[in-house]
């Protein structure tokens, strides 16, 4: 006789089972094989007949230089972005969500549009916009703000200026989405409350949306940094991760490294540790928010 | 709660209506073109469609596959055939599609029993092609640049062809294109295609070509003077060395060397500190090259030459109808000019497309499909498909004969009509670069040449570095990379392969 | 009163004026996006040094995609049925990365089991691991099962979504008081069955998305999808038809964007409206949310 407490817990598996065997399906074998990958020399001409050679693939990542600025460009890379998402998506859905605010559809509906198109094009022709002293931004853009030209070939903060507001242009309408959604589920009543209290606009975030939207933001936060930290597309269409190697992150590094250099062997090295870099600052930051007592 | 209820489920029904009107127009939409796609192919002899090894391996074993070796393409068997289908992935653009459906139908006509099952959108590096070698489901034969193919060889999973084909049989190519498809003196690809950079100039500003750099200035700062325009739009720092590789040779460098057999990378020379010199002064010195941050004819160069903002640009024959129908009669092509400095030219890599053949490992091919491979081959590299290449598309012909045909053509056509007559001119200039040209290394060192140059070249071109450090820097990348990749250590090659000579397209 | 009349003004004058900043530095690149398909040649607008305002409209683009036929062996019109694949896959992929993210969402919230904390990280954690890693391995996987088709794909894109949704879907369901199924349940309703009628239709802002960000994904998937049915044109989805047709894979030719542009216009259209419409469905959602107490 199966007691309703045990049936209860494997019911509750049954309701996990599908999307964790879909899981271990798509990422297991490949983390194993992976890992496997990284003792090996599976490079170039030995790509079919690959023998293992330890830690080897390890040890010329250490002993290469650019480990530590890879480390910090994709450090750049990722908050850099989410930083500026995060606060423009937050703004955005704040400002849809007035009651009294007329025409938040028409509103709505533009601003998600930069979703709404494949990135490659969009960031082509971001490229064009950026291009010194012809395009959009160079243009009409900075001039008319009085700020200096945007050349990501002859200055490395204008290579990660131009890359973080293309990204930030890409992924906005994400986040406005999100913090949207999270915004209609706080009961208009808590404001109403709040006004009769005679409450100023600050103080009503302070005290009732970001209470309220601490979780999301919290997730939306973790998500979005594991997200980005691997996210190599506009990095590798706008910048290639130049000048030098000022704009290169991990992934883009190993990316280059397994299919422009045809060394899968090193890549995989770079994308364990790139992982274990990451799992480590995702279980810290899941702690140190709560969010993983939220989300479990 | 009832209120709740009843809009809720309106919604849930609308989304359930949406997705199963999506679903059944998507079902009978992929209905109606497999229907199609069913009947088209069952008018060819060869029931199947898809690259069922096991099926047609069972059947080719009971009758010996057809005794005609390769040797010769014209024999045409009365026997009979076990049919027999091989993938060919296709690497071609959709206009040279165009030309090579005509050839596939001739083929198909020419050995009936040979069924091909094109994969059109192929991607031409060998990258890409990898996953499919290791899980053994790769296409019976490509079309890859010859340079990615080397790669592919030297890991083991493309056919030595030498060892299916005589020596004389190669001959019957420019010499260039069949150097550029051999490694450790054995030939991997047949070649269809040569091609690299030429100088494409605007006539309304740059009436005769320089042909050298000093005269390349000259022009360029008249251009500036006089029209306030560009003289030349080349993006040094946003390229990864397969241009610059030009301007490098032409002041007496060469990328790899050998030292007692072992290949070392070359590039921390004079030669390259005097090429990267060479650019930076013409554009923040003399400021009459504009540094574009995108190529070709899709970016920034492209775009400023079709608008009149810059009189000379480089780039390849693959943009030339672009520029074309920008420019008409007034675009003009040219080979890249001599080094004034030290009297050579400029020598851009001249690269090949190669059709190629994987091993029955990597395909898991029966003997029947390699030697209907090694037809296909052949085939798709003979006199008319690659005239047809050349009619159709401008792709310039890798066979000789058909080289030569072209060229009598381009100086021969008897017409008035000007369009036509411009078009052959620029053609002609663009011939004439191919006698100028060095072969693209195709070792698979050659993998680590780029990121190492990039990387210190875009910092140069930023300013952060001098020339001399720039070189120091890309060479120790090199070296590293091949560290890395396990690639500095001697591999058995001939050493005439890599080493860089210009030559003469005479065979 | 009317010191907060004035309030309640400058706070809209501002809003507006946020909103129609945004507004047009989001639709700036889409102008020249659509700019570039209206053009003749295959260059980007957005680098042209002419005015904002094109000398000519210039259709060739959209004729090529609509009316086109490029692969011999499909007979009709090329473009539109890779889309038609495009749209199916995407919706697939939507409706099962809802299923799997609402169950398991459902199991976290609801269910009390052992080491459930343990699973959770561990299924989210896996999912670090980048691209580069998993595109060979996956593909040998794959292809070792038979899954090189539509199937691959559909589960291949599932976990994309699904991981992050099932941890947003657990959110919104704490947030629905278990009174309604327990209610429910007393009714006669089975645990599932209260689980498909009462938390579906409470969840739904979060169904939506699920669904929105599952479509996508699926929807502009490139690289996946020219690894797995990349050799088979007749099964191409509209991303892998567009690499083509506008010769982004090889240097035969220079990139026609033009095309690429006509064809993300094309295939933006169909996307509107399924933005359009899960914007109506997240308001009606709310304002149920908010009709009970």
């Amino acid at each position: 006789m199966v007691s309703w407490n045990t049936k209860q817990k494997i019911i509750g598996f049954l309701y996990i089972l599908p999307l964790f065997i879909v899981v271990l399906l798509l990422f297991l074998y490949p983390l194993i094989y992976s890992v496997y990958i990284s003792f090996t020399n599976m490079a170039a001409i030995h790509f079919l007949h690959f023998k293992y050679i330890g830690l080897f693939n390890y040890e010329m990542m250490i002993k290469d230089k650019y480990l530590a600025t890879l480390l910090i460009n994709t450090v750049i890379w990722t908050l850099g972005s989410l930083i500026p998402m995060i606060a423009l998506g937050l703004s955005l859905a704040i400002i849809l969500n007035q009651k009294d605010l007329y025409g938040k559809s028409i509103f709505y509906a533009i601003l998600i549009l930069p979703w709404a198109f494949p990135g490659f094009i969009s960031l082509l022709v971001w490229q064009g916009m950026w291009v010194d002293p012809y395009g959009f931004m160079n243009r009409y853009l900075l001039p008319f703000l009085h700020l200096p030209h945007v050349n990501s070939l002859i200055s490395v903060s204008s290579a990660w200026t131009e890359l973080i507001v293309t990204n930030l242009w890409l992924s906005f309408p994400y986040y406005m989405t999100v913090f949207y959604s999270g915004l209609q589920s706080i009961p208009q009543e808590l404001y109403e409350i709040a006004d009769v209290d005679g409450a100023g606009p600050l103080q009503k975030f302070a005290t009732i949306t970001f209470p309220s939207l601490r979780k999301i933001i919290a997730f939306v936060f973790i998500t979005s940094f594991v997200f980005t930290w691997n996210n190599f597309y506009p990095i590798y269409i706008l910048t290639g991760g130049g000048p030098g190697i000022a704009t290169e992150t991990f992934t883009v590094y190993a990316y280059q490294q397994a299919f422009s250099q045809y060394n899968y062997a090193f890549a995989a090295a770079l994308s364990i540790v790139s992982t274990i870099i990451t799992v480590g600052l995702g279980i810290i930051v899941l702690k140190f928010t709560g969010v993983l007592e939220n989300i479990t | 709660m009832g209120k709740y209820r009843s809009l809720s489920g309106t919604a849930i029904a609308a989304i359930v209506i949406v997705v199963v009107i999506v679903i059944i127009a998507a079902g009978v939409g992929a209905y109606y073109a497999t229907r199609k796609h069913i009947t088209t192919t069952s008018t060819t002899p060869v029931a199947t469609t898809t690259s069922s090894v096991p099926k047609t391996s069972t059947t080719t074993t009971t009758t010996p596959p057809p005794t005609t070796t390769t040797t010769t393409t014209t024999t045409t068997t009365t026997t009979t055939h076990t049919p027999v289908t091989i993938t060919v992935a296709d690497s071609y653009s959709t206009s040279e599609n165009a030309a090579f459906n005509q050839t596939i139908a001739a083929f198909e006509q020419q050995y009936p029993w040979i069924h091909v099952n094109v994969e059109y959108g192929a991607q031409d590096s060998a990258s890409n092609y990898q996953s499919e070698v290791q899980a053994g489901d790769a296409p019976n034969v490509l079309r890859v640049s010859s340079d990615s193919a080397g790669v592919a060889f030297a890991s083991g999973w493309l056919l030595n062809l030498s060892q299916y084909l005589p020596k004389s049989y190669f001959a019957r190519y420019i010499n260039v294109t069949i150097q550029d498809s051999m490694l450790n003196g054995s030939v991997y690809g047949l070649p269809d295609d040569e091609n690299s950079i030429v100088m494409f100039y605007n006539k309304k500003f740059v009436p005769e070509p320089p042909n050298t750099t000093n005269q390349l200035i000259q022009i360029a700062e008249n251009v500036n003077k006089t029209y306030h325009i560009w003289g030349i739009a080349y993006g040094a720092s946003d390229e990864y060395g397969y241009r610059f590789a030009a301007w490098f040779a032409g002041y007496g460098g060469q990328i790899f060397t050998t030292i007692n057999g072992k290949i070392y990378p070359d590039l921390n020379s004079t030669a390259m500190v005097n090429a990267l010199n060479f650019w930076y002064n013409l554009t923040y010195n003399l400021k009459i090259n504009y540094l574009a941050p995108s190529p070709g004819a899709g970016g920034a160069e492209g775009e400023l030459f079709t608008s009149n903002q810059t009189a000379i640009i480089f780039d390849g024959p693959w943009d030339l109808g672009n520029y074309f129908s920008a420019l008409g009669c007034n675009l003009g092509a040219a080979p890249l000019p001599v080094v004034s400095q030290t009297g050579l030219y400029a020598t851009p890599f001249v690269g090949a497309q190669d059709w190629v053949i994987t091993t029955p490992s990597a395909s898991g091919a029966t003997p029947a499909q390699i030697n209907a491979s090694l037809l296909f081959i052949e085939f798709v590299t003979n006199y008319s498909a690659e005239m047809r290449l050349w009619n159709i598309a401008g792709d310039i012909p890798a066979l000789t004969s058909a080289y030569n045909t072209a060229l009598k053509e381009l100086s021969e056509t008897n017409t008035t009509n000007t369009t036509i007559l411009c078009l052959n001119n620029i053609k002609k200039g663009i011939l004439e670069q191919e006698t100028h040209g060095m072969i693209m290394p195709n070792i698979p060192q050659m993998g680590s040449y780029w990121s190492s140059f990039h990387q210190y070249a875009s910092e140069f071109f930023a300013s952060k570095i001098n020339a001399t450090q720039a070189a120091q820097g890309m060479e120790q990348a090199f070296i590293q990379a091949l560290q890395q990749s396990g690639l500095l250590s001697p591999i058995p090659l001939p050493n005439s392969l890599y080493l860089l000579q210009e030559f003469s397209t005479k065979y | 009163m009317k010191f907060r009349l004035i309030k309640k003004i400058v706070r809209l004058i501002i809003s507006y004026l946020v909103l129609i900043a945004i507004a047009i530095w989001s639709v700036l690149p889409i102008y020249y996006i659509i700019m570039t398909s209206f053009s003749k040649v295959g260059g980007l607008i957005s680098i042209s040094i002419k005015t904002l305002i094109p000398n000519h409209i210039y259709l060739g683009a959209y004729k090529t995609l609509l009316e086109g036929r490029f692969i011999p062996s499909i007979k009709v019109p090329n473009f539109p049925i890779w889309v038609l694949h495009s749209i199916e896959l995407a919706a697939a992929t939507a409706v099962l990365s809802v299923i799997l993210a609402m169950l398991a969402g459902y199991s976290l919230s609801r269910m009390q089991m052992p080491a459930k904390q343990t699973l959770a990280t561990f299924i989210y954690i896996i999912t670090f691991l980048p691209m580069t890693a998993t595109a060979v391995p996956l593909y040998l996987l794959f292809a070792k099962f038979h899954l090189l088709n539509y199937l691959g794909l559909i589960l291949a894109y599932t976990p994309g979504t699904a991981v992050f949704a099932a941890f947003l879907a657990k959110l919104s369901i704490d947030s629905i008081p278990p009174d309604y199924e327990e209610a429910a349940m007393i009714d006669g309703l089975s645990r599932f069955q209260a689980f498909l009628r009462i938390i579906f239709r409470l969840a739904l802002p979060v169904v939506m998305l699920t669904a929105l960000l599952g479509f996508l994904g699926a929807y502009m998937d490139y690289a996946l999808a020219y690894a797995f049915i990349g050799p088979a044109s007749t099964k191409w989805t509209a991303m892998i038809g567009l690499y083509y047709l506008s010769g982004l894979f090889n240097y035969a030719a220079a990139p026609a964007y033009n095309i690429f542009a006509a064809g993300a216009v094309l295939m933006g259209l169909p996307l509107m409206g399924l933005f359009l419409v899960s914007q109506k469905m997240m308001t009606k959602a709310y304002s149920n949310l908010a009709g009970i107490k």
